[in-house]
């Protein structure tokens, strides 16, 4: 089976400017992040892969096809622009049965279908209002509602978070992790936000200039890198001592303690420690490396 | 212990293992959203006002030369006229709302949803431009066939009517086609061309309403009598009137681009049309031979229709 | 007040909107220099002249098209854009708001329109060119093409500045007002012409040159009529603009 999207030297210029500069890489099941600053060249590889754009050289694929050449290659793809989609006049209920039915849906199951995924979205009690009248995080739902309308296999979210305040962003992130999980639908997600990726991605592709820079399971960029901070009142040269005693390498930052790099068995072996060192132990929690410190540290 | 009644609805993610129709359907589809996007069907009060108040206008005559009919000595408009009478409103009609078709979808961004599902750009134009054909046709022909029922009915002998006229339905038939294909080629070519509908629907106006004077002014001429000044005397001399352009006056009068499906009309109804405020026009051109009429028709339907495609398969989203 | 005109008059004055109302005003003159010089004089039919090239051409078709167009923009952008609140909460008398943005259009559209109107008119009365015609006294003729028009201008401004304002589809009813109220209904009922701009203008043509647009007879209103009602509707309008500028709700 190939892969969900593939870009095989995969090169994208607009006159001059050079969008995307022969880039390969994969897109297989489960959700993906494709994070890059503004200008990276993510939209325009989300719209090769739509058959919105030809490449100017090498090939984007869909699932072993071109979605330019094959239409029907695209009966399973759900797109979510960053940009407005909607047409204000019309009820959100409406305008998805009849995208549903563009999809190649017959009417009466389109009908079913636009509201179980008004329902999945959240947007039950508004469906028969004009999607003129939502607001910003209801109508960032809609635009995901279309994308999913038609049960597709595959979904292509270009900055699914942009516009929103952090709680209307907390819970488009949490609809696009169960979209991912429960639903079982695959999805590339555009973002150029970090934290957005981390939280909900299993593997990632960065892009930089046109470039990939970096590519792979997210889990792979943070995991065995726990950090453990340990606050306590009092006695805290001591408690350094008595780990640095049992052989786990500590340093102090402001008020707290700090353990790098902590495997499971140490942490038996900092509790010790920290009653060896009669400390009052006040705070203890573990930190995992966000993808920023990992990419700031790679930059110095 | 009784065994507890009722189901457990699971609320969670269904997948869909329905039928999938492909193309066919979304042409479908955006044919039959076109038709209820031009009817303001499905949307709100304010966008049912125009298409219901231009509906009614065009009925109007329809339904006023069916009363009169009854009348005994009223000459009154038949089938072969009925389409210059209404021309103006219909122009209208399509330049208000054919703009409403393509305009809104490339202005809120919906052509980029539509692009990336299973149809192309030629499906998405030929359903749009079937759709407002569909409307135009069905507004051209239910003002024909009202007309058709009052004249029966007015008949003394509605049977005898029938048997005579019968010819006149394939006719109006036909011609209402040509009528519709005309109204609905230009003025999406124009909407094609720009977000705002306000700039399509002031292009088509334009288009349409200028070129009448402009071809009368060049292809007409006014009254037969002329006051002449003889040798200081007034006299009214009855001449045969000379029209700017001379012998060419027939061709000009191809510029009046509103009348140009009425030329065609004129041909599909044998007989020479009298009626109409625009009959100046077909009697002009009526020198010419047929192939140029139809030829220029054909030239005005098929090339917008081909300069819209040509700019959808170029549009950018 | 100022600032409101300035602003107005850039944004109804983009490039390829003065060029398409440059080339609608261009076509009067380039016809009239066409007939006239095509036709002798004996030929020239001045009844035609005045029915088609200024009632049908320009008055009845360019004017209410260019006005309609200008006008329903100039509160148009705002509405289109939702800026209007911007303009609304500004510390001036809304009066003061409502002016620049009738002004604006009258000032665009006004001095192309008569110019056009002029021009063709003094070039149409004569198959000998435009200095002739003057010493010949058919200035009369010219002047009153002028005055019409310009009454005209403004009061079609004062209307479809309004509806910019009331609605978002203000060119599709101005264009049903002017095609099937002042176009088709008036001819079925005489009536009708007293509400009817297109009727002022024709009346203040005819009124003022009785000789030259002695073929408006049949169609015309009373002179006095025609000021009166061109007053009265640019004056209601204007009112009722600024009214629905105190009334509306700042989103």
């Amino acid at each position: 089976m190939p892969p969900l999207l593939e870009a095989k030297e995969l090169s994208k210029h607009y006159g001059s400017t050079i969008a995307l500069d022969s880039v390969d890489f994969q897109v297989v099941e489960g959700i993906t992040g494709l994070l890059g600053p503004n200008g990276a060249g993510k939209s325009t590889a989300i719209k090769l892969f739509l058959g919105l754009l030809r490449p100017t050289s090498g090939s984007a694929e869909l699932m072993g096809q071109r979605p330019y050449e094959s239409v029907e290659s695209r009966a399973r793809l759900g797109y979510m622009p960053e940009h407005d989609c909607l047409p204000p006049a019309v009820a959100a209920s409406e305008f998805l049965t009849h995208m549903a039915q563009v999809s190649g849906l017959p009417p009466a199951q389109a009908r079913t279908r636009a509201a179980d995924t008004l329902r999945h979205v959240g947007l039950d009690e508004e469906r028969y209002r004009p999607i003129g009248e939502y607001s910003t995080g209801m109508k960032q739902r809609a635009k995901l509602a279309q994308a999913l309308v038609h049960d597709p296999v595959l979904v292509l979210l270009d900055e699914p978070t942009s516009g929103l305040d952090p709680g209307g962003r907390e819970e488009m992130l949490e609809l696009i992790r169960r979209t991912g999980s429960e639903f079982g639908i695959s999805i590339l997600l555009s973002s150029h936000l970090m934290g957005d990726v981390e939280s909900i991605c299993d593997r990632i592709i960065v892009l930089d200039a046109g470039l990939v820079t970096e590519q792979g399971e997210v889990s792979s960029f943070t995991g065995e890198t726990e950090t453990i901070y340990i606050d306590v009142d009092e006695r805290r040269d001591e408690l350094v001592a008595a780990l640095i005693d049992r052989g786990i390498e500590a340093t102090t930052d402001g008020f707290s303690v700090v353990v790098q790099k902590a495997s499971d068995e140490q942490y038996d072996l900092i509790r010790d420690a920290v009653v060896d060192a009669q400390a009052r132990l006040r705070r203890m929690a573990p930190r995992r490396h966000g993808l920023a410190d990992i990419f700031r540290s790679n930059a110095e | 212990m009784t065994e507890a009644q009722g189901e457990v609805f699971d609320l969670g993610y269904r997948r869909y293992e329905g039928p999938r129709e492909g193309r066919m359907r979304a042409r479908k589809a955006l044919w039959v959203n076109g038709v209820r996007t031009a009817l303001g069907i499905g949307r709100p009060l304010g966008a049912k006002v125009i298409p219901a108040f231009l509906f009614i206008a065009v009925m109007i005559p329809a339904v006023i030369v069916s009363m009169v009919a009854t009348q005994p000595n009223v000459d009154v408009i038949r089938h072969d006229g009925y389409y210059q009478i209404v021309s103006m409103i219909l122009i209208l009609f399509s330049a208000i709302i054919a703009p409403e078709l393509l305009c809104p979808d490339r202005r809120d961004g919906v052509i980029s949803l539509y692009l990336v599902r299973p149809m192309t750009t030629t499906d998405y134009v030929a359903a749009r431009w079937m759709a407002f054909l569909t409307v135009t046709l069905g507004i051209v022909l239910a003002g024909q066939i009202v007309l058709f029922v009052g004249l029966v009915l007015a008949a003394t002998e509605p049977l005898e009517y029938m048997k005579d006229n019968w010819l006149d339905v394939p006719r109006f038939m036909l011609a209402g086609l040509v009528v519709a294909a005309f109204t609905t080629a230009i003025p999406l070519a124009v909407s094609a061309f720009t977000t705002r509908r306000a700039y399509a629907t002031s292009i088509i106006m334009g288009l349409f309403i200028i070129s009448l004077p402009v071809a009368g002014i060049l292809s007409l001429c006014g009254e037969d009598e002329t006051v002449a000044v003889q040798g200081g005397k007034e006299t009214v001399v009855t001449q045969k009137c000379e029209p700017a352009t001379g012998d060419a006056a027939k061709w000009y009068a191809l510029l009046a681009v509103g009348q140009v499906p009425s030329f065609v009309n004129d041909l599909i109804f044998p007989g020479q049309t009298d009626e109409g405020i625009f009959k100046e026009f077909s009697l002009v051109v009526a020198e010419l031979p047929d192939a140029v009429p139809i030829g220029w028709y054909l030239i005005l339907t098929i090339g917008p229709g081909l300069a819209l495609l040509w700019r959808y398969r170029r549009i950018s989203v | 007040m100022a600032t409101v005109l300035r602003l107005t008059l850039s944004q109804l004055g983009g490039r390829w909107r003065l060029a398409l109302i440059l080339l609608l005003a261009a076509l009067p003159i380039g016809l009239a220099a066409l007939v006239s010089a095509t036709l002798s004089e004996a030929e020239s039919s001045n009844e035609e002249f005045v029915n088609t090239l200024l009632d049908t051409l320009l008055i009845a078709g360019i004017l209410p098209i260019v006005m309609m167009v200008l006008a329903t923009a100039s509160f148009g952008n705002e509405v289109e854009d939702k800026t209007l609140s911007y303009l609304v909460l500004r510390p001036l008398r809304r009066s003061l708001i409502a002016l620049p943005k009738l002004l604006a259009p009258i000032i665009v559209g006004g001095p192309v329109l008569v110019v056009s109107g002029v021009v063709a008119t003094l070039l149409g009365g004569s198959s000998l060119g435009v200095v002739i015609v003057v010493l010949h006294g058919d200035g009369q003729a010219a002047l009153a093409v002028g005055t019409a028009v310009l009454a005209g201008v403004v009061a079609y401004a004062a209307v479809f500045t309004w509806a910019g304002l009331m609605t978002t589809r203000a060119l599709a009813f101005g264009l049903m007002y002017v095609f099937i109220w002042e176009g088709l209904i008036t001819t079925f009922l005489g009536g009708v012409r007293y509400l009817s701009i297109r009727a002022y203008t024709l009346a203040i043509l005819h009124g003022m040159d009785k000789t030259s647009f002695g073929s408006l007879e049949d169609r015309v209103i009373e002179f006095p009529a025609a000021v009166g009602g061109a007053i009265i509707v640019t004056v209601v309008f204007f009112l009722l603009t600024v009214r629905r500028l105190r009334r509306m709700d700042v989103p």
